[in-house]
């Protein structure tokens, strides 16, 4: 090793300069991936694939949005097409676990969630996968990141995240409305 | 500190003092970019922790 | 030492083939290079400041409506003619130039770079009618299934194809110059263009594969759709390493010229050896790292490609290091003193000098920002935010760009046989790309940390909080900057390619940097092509190999995208 340095030419200086590179990225590298395998700060993954031509017809996508799966958990489906998302709101009680699936029926898209850590990739045939629980109160627009033809600067919905009051008010206030349009018809 | 200064008579004469220039202005510029990339780094990764979990 | 076959009072003659007077048609081809790059570039950079203006709520792309239809149209050309068409060109055109007078010989088979600059040409006209007719508003990504006209995609191939058969001509003149040098090492500008050159090769597969056996089809009607997925891999498994592409030129300057130009000597001959072979093997397998957010790739994958990722940073840091060294031996030889006071003492009245000085500044923040996109779950805090346009605005459109600027400040001259126009004005033009890409950069990076999407007409988006306004601002002010340097670059080329021919002795020399220590002192295995060959397409297979099997075996073409066009 030091025979090749010496043929090499490297200066003592240049050499610990390689060594603290080196350490550098090390360290670099052992901090995000700490913080990605054992903190919980992952990147979305592999999921299922689906098809793009029928995914909105196919359960449970054709009903996209919110709901309780267990108390305090929730999972969301969100359809991404030019140039909307649907839905365009999602209203989730502070401190709700949220896990969010997207997936595009036409072109690439973007789903970031302002001031939060969902950012995923939006691409037809897959679907994308993050939870998050939200933990303040508040309205956190999703964006569409990945250029969709004209009117993708147009293109965002929202969370609201409001308080475990609220969202009960809110809740029964929806059923009463949709137990109103069933006596109607 | 700095050796190779007195000779600025053309350096292919000599090699040996070339060989044992030391680049400590290199070294001191180096030292402030590390700072500086674990800074600024720093800075992103505690915006990423502030923000939350994503399992 | 290998090197006694060689007596020492060779080694003066060996000194680069500095002997060898470019021909008059040479020089001309060369200059043809550069001449459509340049041409690529003002074309190109006229839209980045419609784009900035908008952030602000100026929109110009009305007054364009009838040559010039949207947004997005700007953007498609900003991107495809300043980050392939300028850099492509002026790369092969530049590396023409280093392999010729670096190995003091002309090119073993003109006939075939000839072939490739021709085709590269076709396939740049063939591509600008799409663009130009608003039926390829893809960007320079072209994500499928945004659908472009056919016509853009085998334009897109023939400018590969061309660059290819061009890196051909330079690989058999380096042969030729082997052949007849036995134990010699290669100077070192031909073998880093020649190095390039080949990472090129191996690197471009993705998109060509991906054009030639998805897109191409598809655009044709001989298929219903694409597999998004699979095009994105594709994708970006030449998508990053077209980044090192367009750096090594560069870095083949910093090392190789720059030195020469202040005054100094390259501070190691095989450490900068050594960052090529390294940037030819780990370059091609990190394009997971642009698909960190991606559905579809396992974490582990994403995780093994950051990893390697790090690693092509490690060759960037040696980088900064004999550069900077090679710089301060210059400044110090030219009477600088002190820690720092040496910089003043680099020649910063050469225009040249200081473009590409300028330019490896900005890099060193373009590489703490390109480590963070990097750094795996980072990621998602700057995955597709103005961040990331902020970053490449630092790399490719300054780093790299600037330095091409600065070595076209030499090099037009002396393809020309003319005096640079107005050197203090070229001063001026280096000073604020400079001072305009530090406030447009900053501002991006900031944005993208608020969370703004990228290429987002953010001055029409309904959600743009006012919160941005200082920033937006901040960026059309840059843009307006930069809008002004690059009309005075162009307009310097244009004086000086036009100006009156000067006598010899003012024009100037290809500056060739003399390394501190004898190069055949440097290790033989640094001057093979072999072994580092062998260890990329190993490394490829194990980075890439099981991801594009699985991807390719469970391939479904039914994206076939919206039935209107979308833009």
């Amino acid at each position: 090793m030091t025979g090749e340095r010496k043929k090499m030419g490297i200066d003592p200086y240049e050499r610990r300069w390689m060594i603290v590179s080196i350490a550098l990225l090390v360290a670099f590298a052992a901090t995000v991936g700490i913080a990605g395998f054992a903190m919980g700060f992952d990147l979305p993954g592999q999921d299922e694939r689906v098809d793009p031509q029928t995914v909105a017809t196919t359960p449970p996508w054709d009903e996209p949005g919110v709901r309780e799966i267990s108390p305090g958990v929730y999972e969301a489906y969100v359809i991404a097409q030019a140039w909307s998302f649907s839905p365009r709101e999602i209203v989730v009680p502070k401190g709700a676990e949220v896990t969010i699936y997207v997936t595009s029926i036409d072109l690439q898209h973007g789903f970031k969630i302002t001031d939060t850590n969902v950012n995923m990739q939006v691409v037809p045939g897959e679907v994308s996968r993050l939870r998050y629980t939200f933990d303040e109160l508040g309205e956190f627009p999703y964006l569409c990141t990945e250029y969709c033809g004209r009117g993708h600067a147009a293109m965002f919905g929202q969370v609201r995240v409001v308080s475990q009051e609220d969202y009960e008010a809110s809740q029964a206030e929806a059923a009463a409305a949709d137990a109103g349009t069933e006596e109607g018809q | 500190m700095n050796a190779p200064a007195p000779d600025p008579a053309p350096g292919e004469a000599d090699p040996p003092a070339e060989e044992h220039f030391k680049p400590s202005g290199t070294i001191f510029l180096l030292t402030c970019y590390v700072a500086v990339v674990i800074l600024l780094w720093l800075s992103v990764y505690l915006i990423l922790l502030s923000r939350g979990v994503t399992v | 030492m290998t090197a006694t076959d060689t007596p020492p009072s060779a080694a003066p003659e060996r000194r680069w083939g500095n002997g060898y007077e470019l021909t008059k048609q040479e020089k001309r081809f060369i200059a043809g290079h550069v001449y459509v790059a340049v041409l690529a570039l003002t074309v190109g950079s006229l839209f980045g400041p419609l784009q900035s203006f908008e952030y602000s709520g100026i929109d110009l792309y009305g007054l364009l409506d009838p040559v010039i239809k949207s947004y997005y149209q700007g953007l498609s050309l900003h991107g495809v003619l300043n980050a392939l068409v300028w850099t492509t060109f002026f790369i092969v055109g530049f590396t023409t130039l280093a392999v010729i007078k670096g190995l003091g010989r002309p090119l073993s088979h003109p006939k075939l770079n000839l072939a490739g600059f021709w085709v590269m040409v076709a396939g740049l006209l063939m591509a600008a009618v799409p663009l130009l007719t608003n039926t390829a508003t893809v960007l320079y990504t072209f994500y499928a299934p945004l659908k472009a006209n056919w016509a853009f995609y085998l334009g897109l191939v023939l400018v590969v194809v061309g660059s290819w058969i061009s890196g051909w001509g330079f690989m058999l003149t380096l042969a030729a110059w082997r052949k007849d040098h036995p134990g010699e090492r290669s100077p070192f500008i031909a073998m880093a263009g020649v190095v390039n050159a080949a990472m090129w090769q191996v690197a471009t597969l993705g998109v060509a594969v991906s054009i030639l056996t998805m897109l191409l089809p598809w655009t044709l009607g001989l298929t219903d759709g694409t597999d998004p997925k699979l095009s994105r891999t594709y994708f970006w498994f030449t998508g990053h390493p077209l980044v090192y592409f367009w750096l090594l030129p560069a870095y083949l300057s910093w090392y190789g010229m720059l030195p020469k130009q202040a005054g100094g000597k390259l501070f190691s001959d095989s450490l900068a050896r050594f960052s090529f072979w390294m940037f030819f093997i780990v370059s091609v397998p990190v394009g997971f790292h642009h698909q960190f957010t991606d559905p579809g790739v396992p974490q582990a994958w994403k995780f093994i490609h950051a990893l390697l990722t790090y690693s092509v940073f490690f060759p960037s840091l040696l980088t900064a290091f004999t550069v900077i060294a090679s710089l301060e031996y210059g400044a110090r030889k030219r009477g600088g003193t002190g820690l720092v006071g040496w910089i003043r003492a680099l020649p910063w009245s050469d225009p040249s000098v200081t473009a590409q000085l300028l330019a490896a500044i900005l890099f060193l923040f373009g590489g703490v920002s390109g480590l963070t996109n990097a750094s795996y779950n980072l990621n998602l805090v700057v995955h597709n935010t103005a961040w990331v346009p902020g970053h490449f605005h630092l790399t490719v459109a300054t780093a790299v760009t600037l330095s091409f600027i600065g070595i076209c400040y030499w090099m037009v001259p002396y393809l020309t046989g003319k005096a640079l126009w107005r050197p203090k004005v070229a001063l001026f033009q280096a000073w604020s790309w400079f001072v305009g890409m530090i406030i447009f950069s900053n501002a991006m990076h900031m944005l993208g940390l608020l969370g703004a999407p990228r290429r987002t007409p953010l001055g029409e988006a309904p959600y743009t909080p006012d919160s941005w306004d200082g920033h937006l601002m901040r960026v059309s002010i840059g843009g307006a900057i930069l809008l002004v340097s690059v009309l005075t670059f162009t307009t310097i080329i244009w004086k000086t390619a036009r100006g009156p021919a000067v006598a010899p002795e003012l024009v100037p020399e290809v500056p060739i940097a003399e390394s501190l220590r004898d190069p055949q002192q440097t290790p033989e295995w640094l001057d093979r092509f072999k072994p580092w060959l062998i260890g990329a397409v190993v490394l490829l297979v194990i980075a890439y190999g099981p991801q594009l099997v699985d991807q390719i075996l469970h391939m479904s073409l039914n994206a076939p995208g919206p039935d209107f066009t979308p833009w």
